[in-house]
């Protein structure tokens, strides 16, 4: 079966000053199947993906979303759309409680469901915070302070922040890194778990996570895709090789 | 959490109010005249708070919002007749659509870009009221007491400049003001702002229009600042440039850092103790300022929180 | 026509000195990224001491160089001390620093007004001439001020792209920690970078002195100002800082001809609008994170 292009990116480009980081490039994302990027420092990653979030405007170029422009478009406003970024070192709010920080999120998807902010009650973000929480398996924490989990569980709670923006295009950012091996595997269950309902883009430089997780990789540098393919495909690939075995 | 938040402070902030309801009855004229004022510049903070201690926001020219609502009221019942009320009711338009279009500028800078433009803008609020003082009346001010009137309440005539009229709308103001900020601050809204003062990026990037939010906490602080400098003028009758000057856009940043930013109660008892340490000073000396300078620079080392932040820090956790 | 030379001429003279002082601005936002609000007080320092300077050697040129010595050198051993025991200890937070540095200045300015006076009190020009134009003779003494502000923007540019001084405080600019592990003294950086900035002011206020008196509350005028040119110029930009200034000083010579004061200086937040609207960081700023 054809799977339909869900995102893609027409000659996108991105100057800054002398330096171009994303050099007319061609990407796409199609439903139903968790694309990796993966690359060197420095290859445009992510920028890339800041471009397609909307944190970056691009200097040329455009990005359709499920059908509709959205280079102009600002990064709230993608959000809202579905697509939903997080960040490469946490940013979650570190004095506020675990519940806060979910509860923001989840306010705001309730309202987009429901139509005016106030009129959604505390219990049903309660409810939605609790489940949020208990999907990524920090329940009970709800009262911490978030600053003073562990980086592990920092990460986690970002997680449940951005599956609580209700997504249907989830960016993470080199999400395992800093990770314990055991906290890896755990959060690799969950991201496979989670692209079961949410298309998952990832940017990793984890090779064995890349290997246990995409099931297409774009390979990137300096500003331009090298190679793309499935993830057996690109391990064979010579060009790829000698990239990483060159650096 | 938030139930337990929103009855437990509407307890404290009731009981504040009742408390200050009741020494009216009690307090020697003196005091009882203070308290009024303390009363109005406290609102004048709690607005203020809304902006720093909630959305993280400081503003350098705040007294471009008290000073505008205070003479465009007074100017509305000097020269165009307008019954206290109404010029209430002018002020209050007038400050909010000033507010407004200010913020629509302003806000497209952040952090100590946004302080100096608003700093800036303050500045020359002032100079535009000296600038046109055929108008304004510039640096002497003027008296609102023959045009305003007097009050029928309960079928009795009042005078505004009556104390007991004073205290009491000044302390409706302030009741009125608490419950308005306290409502907000625990409601979803409240939720966003206190979001964007802690992680602005992040806000954003959970689906947030930031300058939207940031753009409705600079009106509905400013609005507030000028209905305080509205009543003001109703209630002690003198207008001048005093209310539009660097300093009395300083004061509130002082009085709601020593009560504590970013909570309800703070400026209020901020407002308060400044206002007695400062009248206590100036019996001594007339470099009152000396010691305003010292306890600006103690407080931000030593107790960042202000007052009431440390005790919610401590103790009382659920303190909105 | 005359009168439009005349603006210039004292609007370049008045660039020269406020390039000076905004620089001084500049420079500790752009290492340090904090902005200090008593930078206005630093300027009236260096007039009032310029003031003592001359009375106590009751010589105009004497008092001159006096002040030109001791002026800076006290005022950025002030500076210095508020760095270490204040601004150390709020971490740089650049909203502390700004409550921090309001407090600095009332207490900076209560004590001159206990130690000076509140009057203002007039300082003798060293030197007295007039250069003749085929208009009007014009005060020798201005143009001094002009080349010797030049001289130090100079000396300010040579110290920051050609000393090892300079050279640690670029990299400090750069990156804090990065510079921090390459071994620059960053924290001895800092002091400096605040004595330099403060010092800068305080030159400023020597050399504006014998052409205005010296009060207390001279200060506010020259920060506003100040800010005005580093927010155009661009916060953190030397180079945006200077040409700003330059900007600011001439139009303000010109357009003070045709315009009360007052009015020039709410023309002058209008331009400042105009600006934010079209750039929000300045001409040539860098953007905020």
């Amino acid at each position: 079966m054809a799977s339909v292009e869900f995102l893609s990116t027409h000659r996108l480009t991105r100057q800054y000053g002398g330096l171009t980081a994303v050099n007319d490039v061609n990407f796409s994302i199609h439903h139903d199947r968790i694309h990796a990027i993966i690359g060197p420092n420095g290859a445009g990653k992510t920028t890339l993906v800041n471009l397609i979030c909307g944190r970056e405007k691009p200097t040329s170029g455009s990005i359709i979303y499920k059908g509709k422009e959205i280079s102009q478009q600002s990064s709230a406003k993608r959000v809202q759309a579905g697509i939903v970024y997080t960040f490469q070192v946490t940013s979650i709010f570190r004095n506020l409680s675990c519940y806060e920080n979910v509860a923001l999120s989840v306010q705001r998807s309730l309202k987009a469901m429901q139509g005016k902010l106030l009129m959604v009650s505390e219990s049903v973000i309660e409810k939605h915070v609790s489940k949020s929480l208990g999907r990524v398996g920090l329940n009970g924490k709800e009262y911490d302070t978030a600053g003073t989990l562990p980086y592990g569980h920092q990460k986690l709670l970002e997680v449940a922040m951005s599956l609580s923006a209700s997504p249907e295009l989830l960016i993470l950012d080199e999400p395992t890194q800093g990770l314990a091996q055991a906290e890896i595997e755990n959060l690799i269950a969950l991201i496979r778990d989670i692209s079961k309902s949410v298309n998952v883009l990832l940017i990793e430089h984890n090779m064995a996570v890349v290997f246990s997780l995409a099931e297409y990789v774009t390979v990137m540098d300096s500003g331009t895709i090298m190679a793309e393919g499935t993830p057996s495909e690109i391990e064979n690939n010579r060009e790829v090789q000698d990239l990483y075995l060159g650096n | 959490m938030k139930r337990k938040s929103l009855i437990y402070s509407l307890f404290l902030k009731g009981g504040v109010l009742l408390l200050l309801f009741l020494m009216q009855f009690i307090l020697p004229t003196y005091h009882h005249s203070s308290f009024s004022k303390i009363m109005i510049l406290a609102s004048y903070a709690v607005g203020y708070n809304f902006l720093l201690g909630y959305t993280g926001l400081m503003s350098l020219g705040h007294a471009m919002f008290f000073a505008s609502g205070m003479y465009s009221a007074g100017l509305s019942i000097l020269y165009l007749g307008f019954t206290p009320l109404e010029g209430m009711v002018f002020g209050t338009v007038f400050t909010l659509t000033m507010s407004l279009i200010f913020g629509l500028f302003a806000l497209r800078t952040s952090g100590v870009s946004f302080l100096i433009v608003t700093l800036m803008f303050g500045q020359t609020f002032y100079l535009a009221i000296l600038y046109y003082n055929e108008l304004t009346y510039g640096q002497d001010g003027f008296s609102l007491t023959n045009y305003l009137g007097s009050l029928v309440l309960f079928g009795e005539e009042f005078l505004y400049s009556n104390p007991v009229i004073r205290y009491n709308f000044a302390l409706i103001l302030l009741a009125v003001y608490l419950l308005i900020t306290t409502i907000i601050i625990l409601s979803p809204i409240g939720r966003i702002l206190i979001a964007i003062r802690e992680n602005e990026a992040r806000t954003q990037l959970l689906g947030y229009n930031v300058f939207s939010y940031k753009l409705f906490a600079l009106t509905f602080s400013g609005t507030l600042a000028g209905i305080s400098g509205a009543m003001h003028a109703l209630l002690f009758s003198y207008i001048g440039t005093t209310f539009a000057e660097i300093h009395h856009s300083i004061s509130p940043l002082l009085w709601t850092l020593l009560g504590g930013a970013g909570t309800v109660i703070g400026p209020l008892l901020g407002t308060g103790i400044m206002y007695y340490l400062i009248d206590f000073i100036s019996g001594i000396t007339s470099n009152y300022l000396l010691v305003v300078g010292v306890i600006l620079v103690l407080t931000i080392i030593w107790f960042p929180l202000g007052i009431m932040g440390t005790i919610r820090q401590r103790w009382l956790k659920w303190l909105p | 026509m005359p009168m439009v030379f005349l603006a210039v001429l004292d609007g370049t003279v008045t660039a020269f000195v406020l390039a000076l002082i905004a620089l001084g601005l500049s420079l500790v936002f752009g290492v340090m990224r904090i902005v200090n609000v008593a930078h206005g007080e630093f300027f009236m320092l260096g007039a009032v001491l310029s003031w003592f300077a001359y009375n106590w050697t009751a010589d105009s040129v004497w008092g001159f160089v006096l002040a030109l010595l001791i002026a800076p050198v006290i005022v950025g051993a002030i500076a210095v001390i508020s760095e270490r025991y204040i601004l150390r200890k709020v971490d740089y937070n650049p909203e502390s620093t700004i409550v921090a540095t309001i407090g600095i200045l009332y207490v900076i300015q209560q004590l001159t007004l206990m130690g000076f006076g509140p009057e203002a009190r007039p300082v003798e020009a060293p030197i007295y001439f007039r250069v003749s134009f085929p208009w009007f003779g014009y005060s020798g003494y201005k143009l001094l001020v002009a080349v010797m502000s030049g001289l130090c923007l100079c000396g300010v540019w040579l110290l920051l792209k050609r000393t090892k001084l300079g050279l640690y405080m670029r990299a400090t600019q750069q990156d804090y920690e990065i510079a921090t592990t390459f071994g620059v003294p960053t924290k001895k950086i800092y002091a400096s970078v605040f004595a330099l900035g403060g010092g800068l002011a305080a030159l400023a206020g020597v050399l504006v002195v014998p052409i205005r008196q010296a009060d207390h509350l001279m200060g506010l005028e020259p920060l506003l100002l100040s800010f005005i040119v580093v927010i155009i110029g661009g916060l953190g930009s030397i180079r945006g800082t200077i040409i700003a200034a330059f900007l600011i000083g001439i139009s303000d010579g010109i357009i003070s001809v045709f315009y009360e004061p007052t009015l020039a200086k709410m023309l002058a937040t209008l331009f400042v609008v105009m600006i934010l609207i079209i750039k929000p960081s300045g001409l040539f700023g860098e953007n905020q994170q």
